[in-house]
């Protein structure tokens, strides 16, 4: 009923800024800071994603040393291999129970692409 | 054959298979608009959840295949005037579809629950419970709710409630299922409790629930922000029909929601929830501010005795602006309840993304025991 409200609601380009800030506010934080997850006390893998900066200062580890998963230029496949933004993306994708729209994967692939432009 | 439709074939060979077990019997009055109105009916809170009260202990018994001494640990760690207590462990193993279908094992839930009488009218009530940590004893320890009670008529499930302290500030249809799109993203997500000041009144066909929060400093929450909450809920007879609005001003956004539930008796074995918000968020750091919208539609069945299903279709467009974001999840659950103490669900869920267009699909097959101390 209310998904049928929903068609034809939104049908322009994805304008939505590509920026460190607003992907973590938008997309990282809702999808990866769970409880019992990358929460501030979880902080799965070391990684928290609860807040806007620490899912900043997380995605700066990932994309810079690669984190607890690799080191040494594997960053950047890393972290978007892991939320199945790549081709080479592994056996077990992030979120484990609710993917990422692939509207929100070309965002983060588009923000890759720049550079990551925003991270601290 | 997608996975999505191998998991909806799954859930709905499991769910028919035991179902055509089960005999005929009676409903599930408690869940009834037009029989137990206000959650007080049966739950010590004025929200809903948690310890059961007199009524709500016979209630487990009396729609339980096997019913038994409802009270704590089956009446071993009952019997005080001034005490109640409780818990929930809960466990879950199945087959869960991430990049292909795969086993999965974990537990979910490991809480224990007490509530004291402290004086006329005042109650002090208290979870604490296992949870994910990290490196650290504390981080595995959390204790949802904390807070003391007033209730100005202690022997009636009406009236007026004042509540203190950390504890889920009432929005929404409260449903059991943290996983419900509602509940994740509609602003009662899971550890969402913070601490506040609540004053209720209930009444035979009305509720009204006004909750101020702010966020929990020490241990963690998932909400951030400070704001309050409303919700106001009309049940004249076999029909239910609420407004609500909350509001949270955090470090990294603000938040404004509004909506409404509904619940509506169709007969007594079969009843339909649904529920309905949309959200205003806007950024600390700048950007557009976005618009979400949230919804959930549940029928529950009683097909007999100890048996429960429920089939919902929920909603959730994290963008309204932004094409082919918005969510759907298909549920298929079947609830057995053994004994006063004992029930088992098996929870079936198909979820896609503008209905497989956007994105992977996934879902699951798992098998949750639930024991009720």
């Amino acid at each position: 009923m209310f998904t049928a409200v929903l068609v034809g609601c939104a049908s322009g380009p994805d304008d939505r800024p590509v920026t460190a800030d607003y992907l973590s506010a938008t997309i990282f934080v809702p999808a990866c800071g769970r409880a019992a997850c990358h929460s501030a006390t979880t902080a799965s893998h070391g990684y928290p994603f609860d807040t806007v900066a620490s899912s900043n200062a997380s995605l700066k580890q990932l994309v810079t040393t690669g984190g607890a998963t690799g080191g040494n230029g594997r960053g950047h496949r890393d972290l978007l291999s892991t939320i199945g933004a790549s081709s080479n993306a592994p056996h077990s994708l992030m979120p484990p129970d609710d993917p990422l729209p692939e509207a929100d994967l070309e965002l983060v692939r588009r923000w890759a692409d720049l550079g990551y432009p925003g991270l601290p | 054959m997608t996975a999505a439709t191998r998991l909806a074939l799954i859930a709905m060979i499991s769910a028919l298979a035991i179902a055509a077990g089960s005999r005929v019997a009676s409903a599930y009055p408690q869940f009834q608009p037009g029989r137990d109105p206000t959650c007080t009916g049966c739950h010590i809170s004025p929200a809903g959840g948690g310890l059961l009260n007199e009524n709500g202990l016979a209630t487990a018994a009396q729609d339980s295949q096997f019913g038994g001494p409802p009270e704590a640990a089956h009446g071993a760690l009952a019997g005080w005037s001034w005490l109640t207590l409780g818990g929930d462990l809960r466990f879950a193993a199945g087959a869960v579809e991430d990049h292909g279908l795969g086993p999965q094992a974990f537990p979910m839930q490991l809480e224990f629950a007490a509530s004291a009488k402290i004086a006329a009218g005042f109650s002090a009530n208290a979870t604490i419970g296992a949870t994910r940590g990290n490196n650290t004893v504390s981080s595995f320890i959390l204790s949802r709710e904390h807070y003391v009670m007033w209730q100005a008529d202690p022997d009636a499930p009406t009236g007026l409630f004042v509540r203190v302290g950390r504890f889920m500030p009432v929005y929404g249809l409260r449903l059991v299922d943290h996983t419900a799109l509602t509940e994740r993203y509609g602003q009662t997500p899971l550890y969402g409790e913070t601490y506040g000041a609540a004053i209720e009144y209930l009444a035979d066909k009305y509720e009204v629930h006004a909750t101020g929060f702010v966020h929990d400093p020490i241990q963690e929450s998932q909400e951030h922000g400070n704001g309050g909450a409303l919700y106001a809920e009309l049940h004249p007879g076999k029909f239910a029909i609420a407004a609500q609005a909350r509001y949270a001003n955090g470090p990294d956004d603000v938040r404004t929601a509004g909506g409404g539930t509904g619940k509506y008796d169709i007969s007594d074995d079969l009843v339909l929830q649904a529920e309905a918000s949309v959200i205003h968020q806007r950024f600390t750091a700048g950007g557009p501010a976005r618009n979400q919208l949230v919804s959930e539609l549940v029928a529950s069945w009683f097909p007999a005795d100890a048996w429960q299903l429920d089939v919902g279709v929920g909603q959730f467009d994290e963008d309204l602006h932004v094409p082919k974001v918005d969510r759907e999840a298909f549920d298929v659950d079947l609830s057995y309840y053994l004994n006063a103490h004992w029930n088992f669900m098996l929870l079936n869920r198909v979820q896609t993304i503008d209905f497989g267009r956007g994105g992977r699909s996934s879902g699951w097959c798992l098998l949750q025991l639930h024991y009720r101390l």
